[in-house]
This record gives structure tokens, sequence and C-alpha cells, in this order.
């Protein structure tokens, strides 16, 4: 047993077997899982079927679930099921693009405030009024002037997302740049380029991943919520947040119609969250170097 | 070694001139009463070119600080810090940069002087990038050649930092320094954190390099035996002033001030060589 744990410990036994690797990271297999099958059914079922998610037929008006219909037909006579899938691809996307544009401009914006000392007194004062606007306010605010298209719900969310990462990385940087490692590559007058890519941003990267995945969710919800007050993406196209809205007046008569998409909802954010879980489990410093 | 009759016409490589740092405590502390700590206190010495200059004294005593000083990492206060006959102060830009080049600092905990994310590969890669671009195609023989320098094998190349030993993690601090073709190295405690074998290889590797290329090295420790070990000059400091600066051959055959008096009668009785066949 002993002699077991000391060939696992050491470097030159690197290879774990897949079995072994959903053993220790639980929360980030079953997380993943989630998230991938949830994808690939939103992204791969429209393309195989033809049917259109917002042809209304006005003489199949909230049947239950058949055979034709799966998932029941809304208040329009629309295929909740084919509906389902769209609009989790639209969910899917606008959380996604949101999170990476959150990301993207949280490091900039981090990394200038962490380094550059007059800017950070500038970026984080900017950071700190947008956080005192409670989101959803935030989103609905921005949506408003905005104008109801999807790109426009992905710019509102990626600028309620933005000040929490940038704080996030404007840490990380802070304490970072006190490393030795720093002060020495410093002594040789690299360019500010060079010194961020090479040894600021691998330093900083698995805190910035696992946030990612946290925003990602946090989007998820964020434009269901916004979809569902009518401020996100603009019907007649489908998204999770404005299936709910569509079916919450009918969730005791047709419960089909709210049921499914919030389904949805709960299965990728429950999965992106034990991935993010999972993730800072696999990436912490403590336990990197047993795992890889 | 001939470069023992060239320092006598030679001007010394680098010169501290009444050099103070202070550190001035915050607003707070100064309204409880906290006054100026003077870390470094009007400190003088000569480095010559191509000697082993040893900096001795106890934690606190201002050594660590006093190089700092000289590489720009603390702010000088008084006094004037001369490369090569230069005020220090007065360079600028791309002379900065040379000087800053010239003189490679080798740090006291060498795993956390690498980069823990990069290969020793592309960490010494990234300091023929920044200081010998020119010869930048030829990075893998350069490479190769710095880790030869410093006796490590090649297939360390392809390792990151936390999977080699505190004795190899400093050899490829050095090799990094060396990248550069530094004149100087200053060595702050380089040793002090290494078992007794690795130290002895770092310190025989230092003075090889002090012997085959001329280095010169500023050796900070507060060990007297290894001070002994390595230096050719010797100054003993005490809280930011230096008290004794001599050859080193004279301070341990007849110590002067009653501090390295006390010093050397710390030292543990233990029998201590640096060569291997002790180790």
């Amino acid at each position: 047993m002993a002699v077991d744990n000391i060939f696992r410990a050491s470097p030159s036994t690197r290879k774990h077997s897949f079995v072994d690797w959903v053993g220790k990271n639980r929360s980030l297999a079953i997380g993943c899982g989630l998230v991938i099958v949830v994808a690939i059914a939103c992204f791969v079922v429209p393309v195989l079927s033809s049917a259109d998610p917002n042809a209304v037929d006005a003489n199949h008006r909230l049947e239950g679930i058949s055979p034709e219909h799966p998932f029941g037909t809304d208040q329009f006579g629309r295929d909740v099921l084919s509906r389902f899938f769209h609009g989790g691809q639209i969910s899917l996307i606008v959380g996604l693009s949101s999170a990476a544009a959150a990301t993207g401009l949280g490091l900039v914006v981090g990394i200038l405030a962490g380094y550059v000392n007059w800017l950070d007194q500038i970026l984080m004062r900017i950071a700190d009024g947008l956080l005192a606007i409670p989101g959803v306010l935030l989103g609905i605010g921005l949506m408003a002037s905005l104008g109801p298209e999807v790109g426009n719900v992905i710019i509102a969310m990626a600028v309620v997302s933005t000040p929490t990462m940038a704080r996030l990385v404007r840490s990380r940087v802070i304490s970072v740049k006190e490393e030795t490692y720093i002060e020495a590559i410093k002594l040789q007058h690299p360019n500010f380029f060079r010194l961020v890519s090479l040894h600021i941003v691998p330093n900083i990267l698995t805190t910035v991943v696992v946030q990612a995945t946290f925003v990602f969710a946090d989007a998820v919800i964020a434009e269901a919520t916004l979809s569902f007050l009518g401020a996100g993406v603009p019907p007649p196209d489908a998204s999770w947040g404005n299936m709910l809205a569509d079916g919450k007046t009918l969730l005791f008569s047709a419960w089909w119609v709210a049921v499914f998409p919030a389904l949805g909802l709960v299965t990728a954010v429950i999965g992106l969250n034990l991935a993010g879980d999972g993730l800072r489990d696999m990436l912490d410093p403590k336990t990197t170097r047993r795992l890889r | 070694m001939t470069a023992e009759t060239a320092n006598d016409i030679e001007p010394p490589l680098l010169s501290l001139r009444s050099v103070s740092v202070d550190f001035s405590p915050g607003a707070l502390a100064r309204m409880l009463g906290a006054s100026l700590v003077k870390a470094v206190d009007e400190v003088s010495f000569d480095v010559r070119a191509g000697r082993t200059f040893g900096i001795v004294g106890e934690s606190g005593s201002g050594k660590s600080t006093t190089v700092r000083a000289i590489l720009g990492l603390e702010s000088i206060s008084s006094g004037t810090v001369r490369y090569n006959g230069v005020d220090m102060s007065t360079l600028r830009g791309r002379r900065r940069k040379i000087a800053a080049r010239e003189m490679q600092m080798v740090f006291q905990d060498p795993s956390s002087a690498l980069n823990p994310k990069l290969r020793i590969r592309h960490l010494l890669a990234e300091r023929v990038k920044i200081h010998r671009s020119g010869e930048y195609g030829n990075r893998t023989t350069i490479v190769r050649n710095a880790l030869d320098d410093v006796g490590l094998p090649h297939t360390h190349l392809d390792r990151f930092p936390h999977q080699l030993s505190g004795g190899q993690q400093q050899r490829v601090v050095i090799a990094l320094a060396l990248i550069s073709r530094p004149r100087a190295l200053i060595c702050d405690e380089a040793v002090s954190g290494l078992d007794v074998s690795s130290q002895a290889q770092v310190l025989n590797l230092l003075n090889d390099l002090r012997d085959d290329r001329g280095l010169t090295i500023i050796f900070i420790t507060h060990d007297m035996g290894v001070a002994r070990y390595i230096s050719d000059d010797i100054a003993v400091m005490r809280k930011g002033v230096i008290v004794e600066q001599r050859p080193a051959e004279e301070i341990f055959a007849d110590p002067r001030s009653d501090y390295t008096k006390t010093l050397l009668t710390a030292v543990p009785t233990l029998p201590r060589t640096y060569g291997f066949t002790e180790v």
C-alpha cells in the first residue's frame, strides 16, 4: 500500500487511466458530462429534425405529451420539444459568449489595474460603480437602451459580469507581481507584453478559468432572468427564459410548457457549477502536483 | 591568476560611497512615534573585477538591502553607487539596461525565483530573447551551453522547476544569469536554502565561474564557513554599518572587531570542508 503511494506521487508515473481520473474528480466528470449532454442535444438535434420551432398551429394548442409532440405544445400550438432545443442553443450561446467576453475584458482591465498604479484607481472606481447596481437591473437598463436583440443581450451581460472578473484578476496580479520570479525577470528589463503574457497570465490563469465557468453558469441564469422579464431574447425566438415566461400562467393547466425549459436550465447550470468546482479542486496549487 | 596584477591598475568594477537606505514608517506609525529606520547606514566598499566579495552579518544587518539597492530594487536615500566608474543613478534607458544585464542576481530561494509555469527550456530561451535577441536563431545551442556551464544534463530541459531539486534549481538560476554574459553575479544567500552537498556543488560552481571567466561575485551569507570558503575580501555588517572590511584570510586569522569575533565563535565546531571528500 505504502509502496503504491510512493509511486503515485513521483513525477515519472504521471499516466492515470480515465477511470482513475473520473474517480478523483467526480464533480468535474459529472459536471462536464451534464454540460456536454445538454450542449450536444441542443446543437445536434435541431440539425437532424426539420421541425420549425416558431411554426404556429392553431388547431393543436396546449396539447399534452404525445408521440408527435413529446414535450407537448404551447398556447400558440408550437412544438415545445423543438423550442426547447432551439431555446437551449440560444441560452448556451448567449451564456458562453458573454462569459468569454467578460473573461477577456476582465483580464485586460484587471491586469492594467493590477499593474499600472494610476489606472488602478480609475478602473476600480468604475468597476465599483457598476457593481453597486444590481446585475439584473443593470442588464434591464442596458437592454432598454440598446434595443431587444440577441447580440445586445450578450453585450449587456458581458458588461454586468466584467467588473467581478476584473476585480479577481486584479487581486491575483497584485499578489503574483510580488513573487520573486517576477522581481527576477523585471531586473532583466523585459518588455511589458512579454512580462504579462509569459510570467503573469500563466500564473493567474487557473483562477481565471475556474471563475469563467462560474461566470458562464451565472450568465445562463442571467439570460433566462432577462428573457423571463421580457428584456432578453425577443419573441418569437425561443430561449429557456422566455419559454418560462410563456409557461408561467399555464403552470397548473399545461405544466409542460414551463417545466421542460426549467429542467434544461437547471441541468446546464448544475453541470457548469459542478465542472467549476471540479476544475478548482484539480487546479488548486496544492493538489496540482499529484494529479499531473 | 592574472587578474591579481591587473586589479591594481584597474578601477573597481563596483564601488559604493556612503550609501544609505532608509525605510520611512507609515503615517500611522509616525504618529505613534516610530522614527526613520536606517537599514543601510553610510556603507562604502569597492568590489574588484574577478574577485569574490563576501558580505557577512546576522539577519537584519542590512546585507540584502545593500545589494538590492545596488540593483535598484530599493531606493537609495544618499550616497552613490558607481558601476565601472559611472554613477548608476545617472544611467537611463539602454545604458541602464546594459548595466542591469551585466550584474545578475541569484536569489536565496531558487524555487520561488523560477516561474513555476515555464519549462526550463522556455525559461532559458526567454533570456536569450531578452538579452541576445540577435542570436535567437541559435537559442538551442545557447540554452544547451548554459546548462553545460552549470553541469546540468540536457534531459532537464523539458522539466518544470518543481521537478528539480533545490541545488538543481539554483543551478538553473545561475544558468539563466549566465545567458546574459554578466560581469558580476550578486548572490543573496544563494546557498542558505540548500543542503550541505548541494551547497558544496553550487559554491564550487561559483568558484569555477570566477576562475574560468573572471566573473566578479558578490556573495551575501550569514554562514562564516561559507564566507571563508568562497570570499577573497569580506565586509562584516551589523545594524546597517560595515564594522570590518579586509581580505578574507586576515579577517579569519586576526578578527579586529568584537562583533567579528562573536560571529566567528558562533560558527558550529563541526568540521566542514567544501570539497566533495567530506560529503
